[in-house]
């Protein structure tokens, strides 16, 4: 079976990373709403709860990096100020925005640049 | 209070929530770019006009929504002049990546409400093009409207509102814009009455005209002026002159001739044959004056006259004949002259031949000739009324008697003057009339004020104005004047129209208070029934119940003594100071017994003295409030001002405070009905202010209400 990788893709400069090493876990859109809530005055009376607004959707995944290459990539993709386009293996995309690349560096005897990162990222519109 | 048409709010709030979904808490905010406070030029027969107006009744202004709201915070009070709002914004735009001015050098568009963006450096610093959208739209003293209420989140505004999710709370003028880096803007405005507090009576807001004179009131005014009246000189009536005199044509030595009479000399009463002048005036026709006799009836001599003095107005001579068919002329002497109306003189000429010679003066003026009918009363009809010192009769054609040598004679059986219309004389004389002045109750004053400020409920069905014009909002009549003296210019002369609104709201005790919708309301507080009134003045029984078990969150009540007053004088001078004309009316509110002058000064000495009035919470403290007030001259109007400021008073002495879910159908003069266990209150409450805060981000949505209690089912404690 062909593995499926995951892209990001820059509007602007029409540039496509395509991942080495696909994220070994996360991906799924999180969802978030928030609400208030404030006791009636009543011992036995009811709690209100007041909607507010839903935070806006992220994605979050991890995985590793083993190349100074990928370590690279993964940086210059996280510093780019605009929105950048996702696409996981199983075809999601979403426009989102790297808010966070948490890399750390791992030992291995065979990869000097190994390291296991975390992307935090806020998902600001849909293709 | 605003129950109906928004279903979804009530339904929400009534049922304590939850709030979420369909109906969660929801806040928009539109601008209106184009307002314009405007000019109406013409309102029907107004006479005041310019007026000014920025609302549109039904409602057609055109309003852009400002998206990204953070918060929507606002009070309103009936203690404070206008209501005050905290926007906050989100002052950031997300682009989708292809549309214009989307950046790969920055994450939507920072900035993109502020007011001013987009020059040339600051292009060529972060890339920006110009934001023509919002470019000077966030400014001050830009129009905003903030819909508030339950649901709608997905809705547009329209059907938002349509729909009753939201509800109009509140029409804004901002007053500062502060843009800041953390990417949001803090806006802070005020509602309409900002018209009423920054714009000062002065021209152009009066129209030049009229300043500064056109701002003094009076209920009344007093020209000077000519009045014409009749006055009644002479009444009719007959009256029944006096023999003046009888003239003799010849002299007589007997009996025959006249008795006493002297040729050419009128004598008084001289007796002929047994016949006498004054019996032409005795009212018995069957005596009668004769005359003298002549010899022939073509003599120009043969002329006899009698006299009757009057000093009376006359314009009717009535004669009753001894025999008749004579020529008769009458004469009136008026002012000591004979009335020469252009007649000519009686035909006659002295015998100046013979024994019997003399004048006897007939040669006069006459007014009146007529034929005179045999032994029958005739009217003689003088044409106009003279003030007669006395009227002459006088024969001619003369009647041949058988008496004596000298047969040709006249007589009278009855003789007598009358008027048969009355004298009247036109009297002029100057004096001050009394007209209506230019308002007749204190609330035409302010509606004047209002229509100035920019309250005018325009139209645009009628955008000539050819109807009168009519404030935007509610103004209640108030059935009082001041009778006595005028409001005068200089008490509004260049201060802002609210302070001189002030002056008539404190007279009459009303409120004033700008609506959610931004309708102008001068009403009195609805305090005295229970009840709510709409926008629209209309009443509804409707009493929203606010619950501790369903929206109430926190309730506290506080009893202070910090206003209450043991006696409230209304003075148009200090009383004490000894000036006579002075006007003061001495309230007791805890023994409502308002008394005289005289009293209140006894009632005054009572309370330096030995006060023991045991209804007063003040148990016996002596703290009276005065009000000196020179407009106030009427001690009706002094007592009327007196029992309002005590309903203040004790609407100041029980305050409560709540806290609930947000309704903003709710508003100011509002009554609610509280229930909390831990203060024993079920009871009705009048609403005096409310803070309504929506945090947006949190959903959190509360209203902060200050009440007064009212009373509850028993019976309302504040009476008018």
């Amino acid at each position: 079976m062909t593995v499926v990788r995951w892209t990001f893709f820059d509007p602007f400069t029409s540039d496509t990373y395509t991942f080495e090493v696909n994220p070994k876990e996360g991906g799924s859109r999180q969802f978030k709403r928030n609400f208030a809530f404030q006791a009636t005055a009543a011992a036995d009376g009811k709690t209100l709860v007041f909607e507010g607004r839903a935070d806006p959707q992220s994605v979050d995944f991890s995985g590793t990096l083993l190349t100074e290459a990928q370590f690279d990539a993964f940086q210059t993709w996280w510093e780019k100020r605009n929105q950048i386009k996702l696409t996981d293996d199983l075809g999601r995309e979403s426009w989102i925005v790297i808010q966070e690349f948490s890399a750390k560096r791992e030992r291995a005897v065979h990869f000097p640049w190994k390291h296991s990162y975390s992307v935090k990222a806020t998902v600001v519109d849909y293709p | 209070m605003r129950d109906d048409g928004f279903t979804p709010i009530w339904q929400a709030w009534e049922a304590g929530g939850p709030f979420v979904g369909d109906a969660a808490p929801c806040s928009r905010v539109t601008v209106e770019k184009d307002w314009w406070l405007n000019l109406q030029m013409q309102a029907g027969s107004y006479q005041k006009c310019p007026i000014r107006w920025f609302q549109r009744i039904d409602n057609s202004q055109v309003e852009t929504e400002i998206p990204n709201i953070k918060s929507v915070s606002w009070d309103r009070s009936l203690d404070t002049d206008a209501a005050s709002l905290t926007l906050t914004i989100y002052n950031t735009l997300m682009l989708a990546n292809d549309d214009a001015g989307s950046s790969q050098h920055r994450l939507g568009k920072p900035g993109a409400f502020t007011w001013r963006v987009g020059n040339a450096q600051a292009v060529a610093r972060w890339g920006e093009i110009p934001n023509a959208e919002w470019e000077n739209v966030i400014v001050v003293d830009a129009l905003l409207r903030t819909y508030q209420g339950y649901g709608g989140r997905e809705k547009t505004l329209e059907d938002a509102i349509a729909d009753g999710n939201l509800a109009l709370s509140g029409v804004w003028l901002i007053d500062e814009v502060r843009v800041k880096t953390d990417a949001t803007i803090e806006v802070k405005a005020r509602d309409m009455a900002k018209l009423l507090i920054e714009q000062p009576i002065y021209p152009p807001l009066v129209p030049a005209r009229l300043y500064p004179h056109g701002l003094r009131y009076c209920r009344y005014q007093w020209d000077l002026e000519t009045t014409t009246s009749v006055e009644l000189l002479a009444d009719t009536g007959t009256k029944r002159g006096e023999l003046r005199q009888v003239g003799a044509s010849q002299s007589a030595s007997s009996d025959m001739w006249g008795a006493g009479a002297t040729l050419g000399h009128p004598v008084h009463d001289a007796r002929m044959a047994g016949h006498y002048p004054h019996e032409a005036f005795d009212g018995n026709p069957e005596t009668y004056w004769l005359s003298t006799g002549n010899d022939q009836v073509w003599e120009p001599y043969a002329v006899e006259w009698i006299e009757i003095a009057s000093g009376d107005y006359v314009d009717t001579v009535t004669v009753y004949p001894w025999a008749g068919n004579y020529r008769c002329y009458v004469s009136v002497m008026q002012d000591g002259a004979w009335v020469d109306p252009g007649n000519g003189l009686i035909p006659y000429d002295p015998l100046t031949v013979g024994r019997y010679t003399g004048d006897n003066a007939a040669s006069i003026p006459w007014v009146v000739q007529v034929g005179i009918p045999w032994e029958e009363p005739i009217d003689i009809h003088l044409g106009q009324a003279f003030k007669a010192d006395k009227v002459r009769v006088t024969f001619t054609n003369l009647y041949r008697s058988a008496i004596g040598p000298f047969p040709y004679r006249a007589g009278v059986r009855e003789l007598s003057v009358g008027l048969s219309s009355p004298v009247t004389d036109a009297v002029s004389q100057q004096g001050l009339v009394q007209h209506d002045g230019n308002y007749r109750d204190y609330a035409d004053i302010i509606t004047e004020l209002a229509l100035w400020a920019g309250f005018y409920a325009f139209d645009p069905a009628d955008p000539n104005g050819t109807r009168d014009p009519h404030v935007y909002g509610n103004i209640e009549t108030t059935g009082i004047a001041d009778t006595g003296s005028c409001v005068t210019e200089d008490q509004f002369d260049k201060k802002p129209v609210i302070d001189a609104m002030h002056i008539i709201r404190d007279i009459v005790g009303y409120w004033i208070w700008v609506d959610e919708e931004g309708g102008f309301h001068f009403e009195s507080p609805n305090w005295f029934k229970s009840g709510n009134f709409r926008l629209d003045g209309t009443m509804t029984e409707f009493i929203p119940d606010i619950d501790e078990r369903v929206q109430l969150t926190d309730y506290s009540v506080n009893y202070a003594d910090k206003s209450l007053r043991s006696e409230i004088i209304i003075a148009s001078d200090e009383p004490t100071a000894g000036f006579t004309d002075t006007v003061a009316t001495f309230y007791d509110p805890w023994s409502p017994v308002t008394t005289s002058r005289q009293a209140a000064k006894n009632r005054w000495g009572k309370l330096l003295g030995t006060y023991e009035d045991r209804l007063s919470p003040l148990r016996g403290q002596v703290r009276p409030m005065m009000l000196l007030n020179g407009v106030l001259t009427n001690p009706a109007d002094q007592l009327v001002m007196a029992k309002r400021i005590q309903t203040h008073i004790q609407a100041a002495t029980f305050v409560g405070s709540l806290t609930c879910a947000a309704n903003p159908c709710i508003g100011l003069n509002d009554q609610i009905r509280i229930h909390e266990q831990i203060t024993a209150e079920t009871g009705i409450h009048y609403v005096k202010s409310i803070s309504m805060q929506h945090d947006l981000d949190s959903g959190s949505f509360t209203m902060t209400m200050t009440t007064f209690r009212l009373g509850d089912d028993t019976g309302f404690e504040v009476t008018p």
